[in-house]
């Protein structure tokens, strides 16, 4: 046997050992690993039969202590909609770039009819992208690949090979675009460092001037088509039209009253314009393929009172009962061009809801 | 790049079929390009101090080969050892002890600042490969490359050029120049090691590292029992990243037909510190024996000049590893205990066996007491874990170690024991083919399945 013989051997016997490998892991400790470090693909799988799937943060599940309904918003949707099956895919911190190769875990053959993502326009901005959440996110989602080998991923996660940043690389990452990302507002509101040095509310020690700062860091920055978080949701509405299923970007409600009470009409100007950069985005004049029978931007950037909020020392879409309900009347309104004759009233307003409705979808 | 990432499972294969491919008067201009590849990968700009390195060396070394002017020779050893020791003290050693100046003199905090300096990947490594060079050349040990390129690669062998083994010039450097052809045995031997590198860093230190990491952080929180299982979980985790590194190091290397040294010999079954360091790090333990002990007399001088040599070697083989007062102290711990076992016997004598097993277990304990001030991040974080390791009170935390971890440990303890001392490629080589594959599934299966998934780099390349 010849030397290239005796190695051909061996790379072939090297190839079956490792199918075999592939399978064995499936069968054995996969859907373990999955369920403990990767439970956003495992939600996924539970959701091939859904009608509507739900794409969020953790906007959706977040309740407070004292609310009547801790039901999610896409629980309340699903109350307009009794005949379609609603699936939530939520996990705090998650964002639209973790969305899409987690759709791609949908079989082609999955009954997916509407995806509802939520856009917090938080996410848009460096503090969101380069937080230190980022990383475990990003070590999760290895496992989201569809295309290779479920025992490739694995490894890849031994490797470390993702965006795997320490905590003060991210901070120095976000830092930079507040010292360097140019705001169109005249000094010293030019910059977020800048614009978080200009006094107001008293000094650091002031809570409302702590408040204000946070969110002058989460909303001070400027959506761009090379914005990540763009280029994702673009591919997002690519992939759901070639699938022929309907999209839903749902803008989430930001505290726009506490924004304007704490920092001012310049901040609420730059988030409204923000907001109107995505809803032209996403919109027929942009790009003719999305049509209103395709795809529908829900503004829900100021529907809700700063009352709605139950954070108060950090920005959040974290909104009471009354609040979720709210956002979710007004996606349930306006997929109803999606699913015409599914439509009902349920009878129940964000005034009147109390009794939790159990759903087996969730 | 480290060994355990994805680029260099294609780094190695693509400088392989280049190596194969070249005609063998290209290949070390190959071997130099991807050494530098190599050491680029982690930051271009400290590619500039191997190169300062290598050129000073390069030009002292054919300077002491041709000269014979005993005053200029020694000028320029002591140059190599200026430019070599300053590097390394400079970036590793220069915060520390301004710092320490500092702290003596009282400087409040604030007042004065430490360089903004990232410790060069490997410095310790290259610079003692390459001073040891350059000190063989003046005791007319070795004679000098008199080409610039061809010693480069000596220099920045990828293989071992972030965490040893510390090649001597006599050694590594034929066997880089040599024509070596494809076979298939260095083939199969090299991907053995490789396999066996992995499981024992991937599979084991990665695993044992999240108990070890939990114990040197939070001690007090946790109970006696869970401190000594991260204390003798950190031993093997240690032993498993380097040996591992090692592994892969060789293993690399015999793929292009190098032999690079041994630098792990069953650790744990010494019998005494001085058995521990002819099995532990060898290629640093024999540098320190060639370029320190030795020159600082050995043991030609009586007791007292011996017992202090070996006191230095060993504190500064501690401080070799990092420029912290826990480096030190481990140093010179193993000095002590080292000097013990000459000086102070059992007051009785066991049977030989009896006797062996004794010094096996003594020197495991006192290796792992000792590696908690080689862990910690402070004196009084060390102490901090040996306090908690004798503390009979109740802890408001507990661990327990998953079934897995448990199992993988047995499994690497189990073919440890069954190699006896034997490297890997040595012994899977003379086993029966479904047994070498059996195992190589096993372990291929771990390594792919059962890896840990924390960031752990190879926690010698810190040093």
């Amino acid at each position: 046997m010849s030397l290239w013989q005796k190695i051909g051997i061996r790379v072939l016997g090297l190839a079956v050992l490792l199918v075999a490998l592939n399978s064995l892991y499936k069968v054995t400790i996969y859907e373990n690993y999955i369920e403990t470090e990767a439970d956003l693909l495992g939600r996924i799988w539970q959701m091939e039969n859904m009608d509507v799937l739900y794409f969020s943060a953790s906007s959706n599940f977040g309740f407070n202590q004292i609310d009547s309904s801790k039901e999610r918003i896409s629980t309340y949707i699903s109350h307009y909609y009794p005949e379609l099956r609603f699936g939530p895919v939520d996990k705090g911190a998650v964002h639209a770039g973790l969305f899409l190769p987690l759709m791609k875990n949908l079989p082609e053959d999955a009954p997916v009819k509407t995806i509802i993502v939520s856009m917090n326009l938080r996410s848009f901005g460096p503090s969101w992208i380069h937080s230190k959440l980022e990383t475990p996110l990003q070590k999760s989602a290895v496992m989201f690949d569809a295309n290779r080998p479920a025992l490739f991923n694995r490894f890849l996660v031994s490797l470390n090979h993702y965006d795997n940043k320490s905590e003060e690389e991210r901070t120095a990452d976000f830092r930079h675009h507040w010292d360097h990302d140019t705001l169109p507002l005249p000094p010293p509101r030019h910059t977020v460092t800048t614009w978080c040095q200009l006094e107001k509310w008293g000094d650091w020690r002031n809570p409302k001037r702590q408040l204000a700062d946070h969110f002058i860091k989460n909303y001070g920055f400027v959506i761009d088509a090379d914005n990540p978080r763009i280029q994702d949701f673009d591919a997002i509405a690519d992939w759901a039209i070639k699938r022929d299923i309907k999209v839903v970007f749902n803008i989430m409600a930001e505290n726009m009253q506490l924004a304007d009470s704490l920092v001012g009409p310049e901040l609420t100007n730059l988030i409204r314009k923000n907001r109107d950069f995505l809803k032209h985005r996403y919109s027929y004049e942009f790009d003719a393929r999305y049509h209103d029978t395709t795809l529908v931007v829900v503004d829900n950037l100021g529907a809700l009172s700063d009352a709605q909020f139950y954070d108060r020392d950090f920005p959040t879409e974290h909104y009471l009962s009354e609040g979720r309900m709210t956002i979710a009347r007004n996606v349930a309104y306006a997929i109803r061009r999606f699913h015409r004759g599914k439509f009902k009233r349920t009878g129940f307003s964000p005034k009147t809801f109390h009794s939790p409705i159990p759903s087996s979808s969730q | 790049m480290l060994f355990n990432s994805l680029e260099y499972f294609f780094f190695l294969p693509a400088v392989l079929l280049l190596y194969y491919l070249l005609p063998h008067r290209f290949r070390w201009v190959l071997l130099l390009a991807a050494s530098y590849f190599f050491y680029g990968s982690w930051k271009l700009e400290y590619l500039g101090l191997i190169v300062f390195s290598t050129v000073v060396d390069f030009g002292i070394s054919n300077y002491l080969g041709k000269s014979a002017h005993t005053t200029g020779r020694k000028v320029a050893l002591g140059i190599s050892l200026l430019s070599n020791l300053g590097l390394l003290f400079f970036f590793k050693y220069y915060n520390f002890f301004l710092g320490e100046y500092h702290q003596l003199v009282g400087t409040a905090e604030g007042e004065w600042n430490a360089l903004n300096l990232l410790l060069p990947v490997g410095i310790s490594f290259y610079t003692f490969q390459t001073l040891g060079y350059t000190i063989d050349v003046y005791f007319g040990r070795t004679k000098p490359e008199k080409h610039l390129g061809k010693f480069a690669v000596f220099v920045s062998y990828f293989p071992q050029l972030v965490a040893g083994p510390i090649e001597r010039f006599s050694r590594l450097h034929p066997q880089i120049l040599a024509p070596h052809t494809f076979t298939y045995a260095n083939f199969a031997n090299g991907f053995r090691l490789i396999l066996y590198g992995l499981f024992v860093k991937m599979t084991i230190a990665d695993n044992l590292s999240l108990y070890s990491n939990r114990v040197f952080a939070e001690p007090e929180l946790l109970p006696a029992w869970n401190i000594w299982t991260g204390m003798l979980f950190f031993g093997f985790q240690i032993y498993a990243d380097f040996f591992g590194y090692s592994l892969i190091a060789i293993g690399s290397a015999q793929l292009m037909g190098v032999n690079l040294m041994n630098n792990f010999r069953a650790p744990y079954l010494a019998a005494s510190i001085g058995d521990f360091w002819q099995r532990w790090h060898i290629s640093l333990s024999t540098w320190f024996r060639d370029y320190l002990y030795i020159p600082l007399g050995g043991n030609r001088h009586g007791q007292l000049r011996w017992a202090t040599s070996i006191l230095i070697v060993f504190t500064v083989s501690g401080l070799w590893h990092g420029a912290n007062w826990t480096f030190l102290i481990w140093g010179a711990l193993h000095g002590l205990i080292y000097l013990q076992e000459r000086f102070l016997r059992l007051p009785f004598k066991l049977p030989s066996s009896a006797n062996t097993v004794f010094g096996i277990l003594k020197t495991y304990l006192v290796v792992n007491l000792a590696w908690v001030f080689f862990r910690a991040d402070s004196v009084s974080s060390a102490l901090d874990v040996l306090q908690a390791a004798f503390n009979t009170g109740t802890a408001e935390e507990h661990f327990s170690v998953d079934p897995k971890t448990s199992a993988l440990l047995g499994l690497f303890l189990v073919l440890e024991a069954g190699m006896n001392g034997k490297r890997f490629d040595e012994w899977i080589g003379t086993r029966t083919w479904y047994l070498r594959w059996g195992l190589y599934a096993v372990l291929l299966y771990t390594i792919l399945a059962m890896s840990g998934t924390v960031n752990h780099p190879f926690i010698y390349f810190q040093f």
